[in-house]
């Protein structure tokens, strides 16, 4: 076993285990910050998968933007720390809740090494994987090709987002003052 | 010069004079509205003088074919067509003349009449429908186009006589006259249903065409659907041409305006059904009952209407009923044969109501619409010129020699003991209705025209004669009645006016009649002679002079009074008339009461029960079904991620699978 | 032995489930809000894994799709998370109930 499988492991478990403890801080700031550190590590791993543009995508754009909003809002809010509570469950929902998280595992078992090969198998009918320094040159070759449509409506999605935000988020005029 | 071309227009002016006035000229003054509603009638009439004196004279039916309406493929191969088609010939070109013409002058003094109304442009535009509605009925080349304005002047008559609406009276009479008028427009319809169960077509001609080449064992085998047809048909024209037993509604139509009166409940819609039966003349001659029926429907209309005009006290109810028994005359004309003289009264009829009508309405306007006789008499001081065109209208229908009404009604009584479907009973029941008919007309004319004035003293100083626009239609309808009835001489007097054989109005008709008569005939030889005619026509004047002499020495003195005694040596009797016979009651109690019962019925057990149980049970186990899925819409957001979740393993579950 | 992309997998199965765990059942639509965050990173190692075993590149192109969809749904869940908090001085998922049928 190479160092980077090593590696790639380590990073894997640390990041399950930071997001298992996001889901019970409480503070959302801290939360965000483990959610960032979490990005990071993905990071690390889309790096080890020789997918170096996508590393570098999730450091700036997630890690980098999007966390960032989420921070700001938790800023804006101020919320006091609450206690962490879950929703409170009832029997029949902890019964229903426990059968889904096992037939989860029984399904994620069951998605064993069999199903993965065969559920991906290698082609090579696109264009092949290269390391890098190809690899930037590869994805922006297809994206701009068989997925050029994808990427014009994803753009449209942003601009609407962008407006759907100011105007949601902008402070409405009551009726008094409309008057 | 485009003969059909001109018939199109005769008929579209009115269309669109209703169509202008009803949704243009609202706002426009009253001036407007008259001159053009005016107009859109008076240049139809100078047409139909064109048309009506050129080829149709002449003897050629001009027809004009503006589209085709229906169109089917018929099962076995053949071709169901009905073009939306007009045709004039002599007949429907004399009726086609009376309507634009009479239609003018009413038009002309109703603009002045209506002067003082709310809502001229709403009135003006019935009466321009009214007339292309008319002329539909009478132009229509087959009879669904005939039925379109048979229909189309019923809606007109229900929307003029509730112009008024505001008066709950006036809608009711308007509805009933509409209603009244469906009964009839029934048997029509059936009529239209057998015409073409038997001959495939509804066009007048064809039918015409066929039934002259069909045998008489054709008859013998179809006696029963052509007797249905032609009581369908019968049908049809007691409701509109308002005669037993659905005369009920033309009293009260007098609600509406006096000119719609006039034109509508005395000169034109109700003969639309004499109108029917001469057209359809050929086929009601082959069935003996269908002609009995329609005489003795007509001879006792005639009668029995006249009786109740003897006691009625308003002036425009007499000239109802008055209306409802000169009706009876021509069905009873077209019932004993006399198809022509039908037609001829008809015509004179057209006149001399039309003149008493706008005599009547011009009283009622100088009186502030008071329309009580007894509070009338002497006006001939204040209104000369209504007061002696309304004495000459008077002397026409009650047939006072020399004037149109003698000549029409003779001929038609001498029709009734003579004719070919003649017999003597129908000219007694005629006779005594000319009898009554004499006796009402006189006591109105001097109730309201003679005597002392019982005027108010307030109405009185405002007494005075209408402008010309109402006086001079008066004046010519009044030259028309007199002179109108020299289509008709008798027989008899025919060599007085330099003609031996038929009179005008034979000849000009026989043409349409030439296959009735073939048929009647054949059938039934007519057994008139010289020394009959004149005789009865004797006996008539006689009757009329009698009549007529002691309606004026009861009632020229004693005003209204003058018939005290008479009434109440006749008792119960009396009364019994001043009700109109309690008709309308016996309708109320026999048909009307039993069907609202019926109505109850349905009511309880088909609408409340049935209908409304599936109305409010259906909802209520929607309801029931929607509050068990409405409980799952908790609105929490964990329980749809929970879901989302169950669908996402499941989802899951089939992909690995 | 599991190769690195298989890892990856497991990985993101991992992560998956305690992103559930999150927008299931914390209250605070905050923290939902975050727990979206995880199940999008954990697709995202998905495709990138996949991309890998297969040896084609669409992985990575979904991978930046998905990064653009996330943040559209940050910046709309924000916005409406502010104007909820101005409107009912909360952001306690179970007090947003106004579709209750």
């Amino acid at each position: 076993m190479g160092i980077e499988t090593v590696a790639f492991i380590l990073m894997g478990l640390l990041a399950v285990a930071l997001a298992g403890t996001l889901a019970t801080r409480r503070f959302p700031v801290s939360a965000a910050m483990l959610l960032i550190t979490l990005m990071v590590l993905l990071a690390g791993m889309y790096g080890l998968l020789d997918a170096h543009f996508a590393a570098v995508a999730q450091i700036i754009v997630y890690a980098g933007a999007i966390m960032v909003v989420f921070v700001f809002v938790m800023m804006l809010l101020n919320l006091p720390p609450e206690e962490t509570r879950f929703g409170t469950l009832t029997l029949g929902e902890g019964v229903l809740t426990l059968a889904g998280l096992g037939a989860a595992v029984v399904l994620g078992t069951k998605v064993g090494h069999g199903f993965l090969r065969s559920a991906f198998q290698p082609t090579n009918a696109r264009a092949p994987f290269f390391p890098e320094p190809e690899n930037l040159k590869n994805v922006a070759a297809l994206m701009f090709t068989d997925y050029l449509w994808a990427f014009e409506l994803i753009s449209f999605l942003i601009l609407a987002a962008i407006i759907g935000a100011v105007v949601i988020s902008k402070k409405r005029k009551t009726h008094a003052e409309h008057a | 010069m485009n003969h059909e071309l001109f018939l199109a227009i005769i008929v579209g002016l009115p269309l669109l004079g209703a169509i202008v006035n009803g949704f243009f000229l609202r706002k426009a003054p009253r001036g407007v509205i008259t001159a053009f509603a005016t107009a859109m009638i008076a240049i139809p009439f100078v047409l139909s003088l064109l048309v009506v004196t050129g080829p149709v004279a002449s003897g050629n039916a001009v027809s004009t074919v503006l589209f085709n309406w229906i169109s089917l493929q018929l099962a076995g191969g053949g071709v169901f067509d009905v073009p939306f088609a007009f045709s004039v010939d002599r007949l429907s070109g004399t009726l086609l003349l009376i309507i634009t013409g009479v239609g003018s002058l009413i038009h002309i003094y109703a603009g002045e009449y209506m002067h003082h109304e709310e809502g001229v442009y709403r009135f003006f535009a019935y009466l321009n429908l009214f007339v292309f509605s008319m002329l539909c009925l009478v132009l229509g080349s087959n009879m669904l186009v005939t039925f379109l304005g048979w229909e189309g002047v019923g809606v007109c008559s229900y929307l003029l006589i509730g112009y008024w609406y505001s008066d709950e009276a006036n809608a009711a009479a308007g509805m009933k006259a509409f209603i009244a008028n469906r009964v009839g427009d029934l048997g029509f319809l059936v009529a239209m249903f057998l015409a073409v169960v038997l001959f495939g077509t509804l066009d007048y001609t064809e039918i015409a065409r066929q039934v002259g080449g069909l045998s008489p064992e054709w008859f013998t085998q179809n006696q029963l659907l052509v007797t249905a047809m032609g009581l369908c048909l019968l049908l049809g024209v007691t409701g509109k041409s308002a005669q037993l037993p659905l005369y009920v509604w033309l009293p009260d139509a007098m609600a509406g305006p006096t000119p719609v009166s006039a034109l509508i409940h005395a000169a034109t819609m109700v003969t639309s059904g004499i109108y029917l039966m001469t057209r359809m003349s050929f086929l009601l001659v082959h069935s003996d009952t269908v002609m009995l029926t329609i005489a003795t429907v007509g001879g006792v209309t005639a009668l029995f209407a006249a009786t109740i005009g003897l006691v009625q006290n308003d002036i425009k109810k007499v000239l109802a009923y008055s209306t409802v028994s000169q009706l009876g005359f021509m069905v009873l004309a077209c019932g004993v044969g006399a198809f022509q003289y039908g037609v001829a009264h008809l015509m004179t009829h057209a006149f001399f109501k039309a003149l008493l009508f706008l005599g009547a309405g011009s009283v009622i306007h100088a009186m502030h619409h008071e329309q009580d006789i007894r509070k009338m008499g002497g006006l001939i001081k204040h209104l000369p010129i209504t007061g002696w065109t309304f004495v000459i209208g008077t002397l026409a229908i009650i047939g006072f020699p020399g004037l149109s009404g003698f000549f029409s009604k003779d001929e038609i009584l001498y029709y009734a003991w003579s004719g070919p479907f003649g017999h003597p009973a129908f000219w007694a029941l005629g006779a005594l209705a000319a009898a009554c008919t004499s006796f009402y007309m006189v006591r109105l004319t001097v109730l309201t025209f003679f005597g002392t004035s019982r005027v108010d003293a307030h109405t009185a100083e405002h007494l005075h004669e209408n402008p010309l626009a109402m006086t001079a239609p008066l004046m010519i309808l009044a030259v028309l009645a007199t002179v109108g009835g020299y289509v008709s001489v008798p027989h008899a007097l025919g060599h007085l006016f330099g003609h031996d054989g038929d009179n005008l109005i034979t000849q000009w008709l026989a043409p349409v009649l030439a296959q009735a008569k073939i048929t009647m005939d054949a059938a039934h030889p007519g057994h008139g002679s010289a020394a009959l005619e004149w005789g009865l026509m004797g006996t008539s004047t006689l009757i009329m002079l009698l009549m007529s002499g002691f309606a004026i020495s009861l009632y020229l003195r004693k005003g209204p009074e003058g018939g005290a005694s008479l009434a109440r040596a006749a008792g119960g009797l009396y009364t019994l008339v001043l009700d109109k016979w309690r008709i309308d009651e016996l309708y109320q109690t026999v048909i009307i009461v039993p069907l609202k019962k019926l109505g109850d019925v349905f009511f309880g057990a088909g609408d409340r029960a049935v209908i409304e149980g599936v109305v409010n049970e259906g909802p209520r186990g929607v309801y029931l079904v929607t509050t068990v899925l409405s409980d799952i819409q908790t609105g929490l957001l964990r329980n749809y991620l929970k879901a989302i979740f169950l669908g996402l393993l499941v989802l899951g579950a089939w992909i690995i699978w | 032995m599991l190769s690195m992309p298989e890892l990856g997998l497991y990985f993101s199965f991992l992560l998956f489930l305690v992103g559930l765990f999150t927008v299931m059942f914390r209250k605070n639509i905050l923290f939902m809000m975050l727990g979206v965050e995880i199940l999008l990173n954990a697709a995202n190692l998905a495709f990138v894994s996949a991309s890998k075993i297969t040896g084609t590149i669409d992985g990575q192109v979904v991978m930046f799709f998905v990064m653009a969809v996330a943040a559209c749904e940050a910046a709309i869940g924000l916005a409406m998370i502010i104007s909820l908090y101005r409107a009912k001085a909360s952001v306690e998922a179970d007090d947003l109930k106004l579709l209750r049928g």
